[in-house]
């Protein structure tokens, strides 16, 4: 049998781009084939593609915005979700669409009704079930190459800090202020940039949280974290869907320019965005 | 003077105070700290969670001057 290069070689074709420009492109059939037949993930197949120039024609439509370099770097990035509700189902759901090679997905909760409204990953017939291995399943639809781990503990369980050796980039994608400020100091003591999302209503914040920044300290001082539920705006307001897929898009994007080193932006910078007056202003903390 | 006041998420519903115009302007005579602004609007304490004056965090005895853009939000957890 040919080694998986030549196999690779064998089966490419060529196609005009959106740009009209001749392009090495596999599809996605190939990819799992040579997969079966070589005995490797097709994460490892479709590195292996773009490493020759090759591009998955699932990632044809990403460039030049995402170039084939980048498409290898996000290929083999690991990215942590804390939470695959609201902001974090849309979260998994962009960054197996981007092709983020190893996504860890923390949820110890199922899904109910009430989370239908919001919930991109919440469908009729998942009712009750678990959510982390419910993304894990949707993304292996979307995108078999990317490998998601469905962890049912919550990330602020005992989780051994051995989990996030290869962790590039945490998300912060919970619901509650202590396990936010949990999540914050995890992601400071492993020194891991954390993106921050939270929603309320038809507004949401976003914010990139470096290793030794204050931010998340500023936002949930910690003695009032669990004091302070019935005045929390999400109680109030509630949360409909369009808020949690807005952020999740601003929080997707934050996660690229850092895999991308594209410049995060200032520090210590908070967005505000509001759907319903079409607004967007920044806050430095 | 006049200070332009910015209610976010679920303060919004303190935005109908006669102190406070449509577009968020406030007359003030001199002036005085954000608390003092909290307490005229009657916005309850624990529902401020956040400060920022001119885009930049600030605390409730931060003096607020005419001209400036005053912005108070409620705790925000939701995801």
């Amino acid at each position: 049998m040919r080694d998986l290069a030549a196999d690779i070689e064998a089966s490419w074709q060529s196609r005009k781009s959106h740009t009209n420009r001749d392009v090495k492109t596999i599809s996605d059939a190939d990819l799992a084939a040579m997969g079966k037949r070589h005995g490797r993930p097709v994460r490892e197949v479709c590195v292996a593609c773009l490493k020759m120039g090759i591009t998955p024609l699932r990632y044809l439509r990403n460039s030049p915005s995402i170039n084939i370099d980048e498409q290898i770097t996000l290929a083999e990035s690991e990215v942590a979700v804390a939470g695959a509700g609201g902001l974090g189902g849309h979260v998994i759901l962009l960054l197996a669409r981007l092709g983020i090679g190893r996504l860890l997905v923390f949820d110890p909760d199922t899904f109910d009704e009430t989370n239908l409204n919001r919930q991109s990953l919440c469908v009729s017939n998942n009712l009750g079930a678990l959510k982390a291995p419910g993304a894990a399943r949707q993304c292996a639809l979307i995108n078999p190459a990317v490998e998601v781990t469905a962890h049912t503990a919550a990330i602020t369980g005992s989780n051994p800090k051995s989990l996030f050796v290869k962790t590039n980039v945490m998300v912060d994608a919970l619901d509650s202020a202590a396990d936010r400020l949990f999540l914050a100091e995890l992601s400071r003591e492993l020194n891991i940039p954390m993106i921050h999302g939270a929603v309320a209503g038809f507004e949401g914040r976003v914010m990139t949280v470096f290793p030794g920044d204050k931010g998340m300290e500023i936002l949930y001082p910690a003695e009032k974290a669990d004091g302070e539920k019935p005045f929390s705006a999400e109680n109030i307001l509630g949360t409909p869907a369009l808020a949690p897929a807005l952020i999740a898009a601003f929080q997707a994007m934050a996660v690229l320019n850092i895999l991308l080193k594209r410049g995060p932006g200032p520090k210590n910078r908070l967005l505000h965005l509001d759907l319903a007056t079409a607004s967007l202003n920044t806050f430095t903390l | 003077m006049r200070v332009d006041v910015k209610l976010f998420a679920s303060l919004a519903r303190y935005a109908s105070h006669p102190m406070l115009a449509e577009d968020g302007a406030m007359e003030l005579l001199s002036p005085v700290p954000v608390s003092h602004i909290a307490d005229a609007l009657h916005i309850p304490r624990r529902e401020i969670k956040l400060i920022f004056l001119n885009g930049i965090h600030a605390q409730m005895d931060t003096k607020v001057k005419d001209g400036d853009r005053l912005g108070l939000f409620p705790p925000i957890g939701g995801g």
